[in-house]
């Protein structure tokens, strides 16, 4: 648009789900310079220096040795996002502080991957800010995030789409899985409403997967509903990476150091 | 050579109703200039015409500009055009400083533009709601907002004819992802006319005064393309929170600290999705009406897509 050219534009705050975004794990700058933006690369092609996300807080735990550092998961249709917030992130920490999972909460962040022990990468959120919504926000973001990602996927095969050929060269995953787990999403999302309508005569199957996730209406438990074997593989793979991270996270001096490495590259600051 | 004598020739039209100037004359001037001093033409030219100016004691206002063209407001882009418009005065607003005899916001079919008449022009005056044809205004640009001047020059004939004028406002929506420093319970500049928001207690332009008391919101619209800065003032800022501006004043004065309006704005907005409509100002779309965005939107499309992918 026309915007002047001495302002920095700011950068937009892409919309991906759980399972994307762990699945990521490449970051990179686009320049030399000490305080240029730092970017995870979605694997279904693009760069993401913020993202925006709407899910069910289901866990918030204060995980710092020295001083608090708090760590909540948010989880989507289909997986869990890891959001980290300590001294640098006051309101952010004191959110998760406060909330009473579980709760739908919005939250503006940054990508952050961090590599343990084994080598594997881990990616979480750094919150600019979190705030407690309501569930039609957190259904609007369900529909959005599916429309974005399925444009991505969309445009992946598009010649001159260069996040897309970096993906292929630093993931080679098939994107189609997450235009599916989009599909899966925005079905859940109608199971959810008939849900809402109050029938208490939805299918037992339906109730007991819902409960089974431990999580509100709406959260891992409506990619269940989905009822294909795919997503509940997911949800499966979501819950060993959360285990493993969370033993990380109580544990990993490196995921310490990491933290204090990131605020160095974080050019807001 | 040829190219001075068009601009000599271009110069000496501009005076010929107010100066006894030969072409040659302003070409010798220019040649001099260009060819012994090695000053470039744009250069020379600008300074032959300021002295020329000065010679018939004239303001570089006075000057008829080379031919000015009819135009409507959304084209105008870039600073000092001279055009002639045919606009309905919308809106006239108090003028700022003694040297200004009008200011307002004047409007066409392509949308709506500040105009600023000045009392040296000595200028008849305009009308709220009238329909004139503006002959011979010049564009002002300003942080990147153009305006419209009217000068000496400008001929004015009220039309009998109304005009309906468009609407240049702009429709964004998104979540709003930040509230940013500058929001809440601010201060402005008292000074008449000023309404800086103060940093400090301090002004930028008066230095330290007692500041007045308002409420606003500089937020961002994010849709996860694009993004949008987006102020509400304090009407829509206090339709959007629910508070008040004399209940954020009490808010502030029993936590001893202005900083807990905006924080409890921020929890009450942030992460919500809202579509916004207003004019823009620079990088901002300044909120006249805005809504909460509430329910999921029609997802068939997106199923549509993704299965014919």
């Amino acid at each position: 648009m026309s915007q002047s050219q001495s302002v920095p534009t700011r950068e937009v705050a892409r919309r991906v789900f759980a399972q994307e975004f762990n699945d990521g794990s490449y970051a990179f700058k686009e320049s030399d310079d000490e305080r240029a933006p730092l970017y995870l690369l979605l694997p279904t092609g693009e760069r993401a220096n913020r993202v925006f996300l709407v899910g069910t807080l289901t866990e918030t735990e204060d995980v710092g040795e020295d001083s608090e550092y708090w760590r909540g998961r948010i989880v989507d249709p289909t997986g869990t996002f890891f959001v980290y917030a300590g001294q640098y992130q006051p309101e952010a920490a004191s959110t998760l502080r406060d909330l009473e999972p579980p709760a739908y909460v919005a939250v503006v962040g940054k990508p952050r991957t961090y590599e343990t022990d084994d080598g594997t990468v881990n990616v979480s959120v750094r919150p600019e800010s979190i705030t407690e919504v309501d569930a039609a926000t957190r259904d609007r973001w369900v529909v959005e995030t599916a429309r974005r990602t399925v444009e991505r996927v969309a445009a992946f095969d598009d010649e001159g789409n260069e996040y897309a050929r970096m993906a292929r060269e630093q993931y080679d995953l098939p994107v189609d899985r997450y235009r599916d787990a989009a599909v899966a999403a925005l079905e859940s999302l109608e199971s959810h409403d008939e849900l809402d309508d109050g029938s208490e005569e939805t299918s037992g199957s339906d109730e007991v997967a819902t409960s089974g996730e431990g999580v509100p209406d709406g959260g891992g438990g409506a990619a269940s509903t989905a009822g294909a074997t795919d997503d509940e593989s997911l949800v499966g793979e979501a819950k060993r990476t959360a285990t493993a991270q969370q033993r990380d996270a109580a544990v990993d001096p490196d995921l310490q150091s990491d933290r204090s490495a990131n605020e160095e590259l974080n050019p807001t600051k | 050579m040829t190219d001075l004598r068009t601009h000599a020739r271009e110069i000496t039209e501009q005076f010929s109703d107010h100066l006894d100037v030969s072409v040659d004359e302003v070409e010798g001037r220019l040649d001099g200039l260009v060819n012994d001093y090695r000053v470039p033409v744009e250069e020379a030219r600008r300074s032959v015409t300021n002295s020329l100016l000065d010679e018939a004691g004239m303001e570089r206002d006075d000057l008829a500009p080379g031919g000015s063209r009819e135009a409507n407001l959304a084209e105008l882009e870039t600073d000092e055009e001279w055009v002639d418009l045919r606009v309905k005065v919308v809106d006239l607003w108090d003028p700022g400083h003694e040297s200004i005899a009008q200011v307002g916001l004047v409007g066409d079919e392509s949308g709506t533009k500040k105009f600023v008449a000045f009392r040296t022009s000595d200028l008849p005056t305009l009308e709220e709601g009238a329909v004139y044809r503006l002959g011979n205004v010049v564009t002002d640009e300003y942080q990147g907002n153009i305006s419209v001047k009217l000068n000496r020059t400008t001929t004015i004939e009220q039309l009998d004819e109304d005009l309906e004028v468009g609407d240049d406002d702009v429709t964004v929506e998104g979540a709003l992802v930040d509230v940013q420093s500058g929001s809440g319970l601010i201060k402005r500049c008292p000074e008449e006319d000023c309404t800086r928001v103060l940093q400090n207690g301090r002004c930028s332009e008066h230095g330290e005064v007692d500041g007045e008391f308002d409420l606003r919101i500089k937020g961002v619209l994010d849709d996860g393309v694009e993004v949008h800065e987006v102020i509400f003032d304090r009407e829509a800022t206090e339709t959007l929170t629910g508070v008040s501006l004399e209940e954020a004043k009490q808010l502030a004065m029993d936590a001893l600290d202005t900083t807990v309006v905006a924080d409890e704005m921020r929890a009450d907005t942030l992460g919500r999705y809202y579509r916004v409509t207003g004019p823009t100002f620079g990088r901002y779309v300044l909120v006249n009406e805005f809504s909460a965005i509430d329910g999921a939107p029609d997802a068939e499309d997106v199923l549509v897509k993704a299965r014919s992918i």
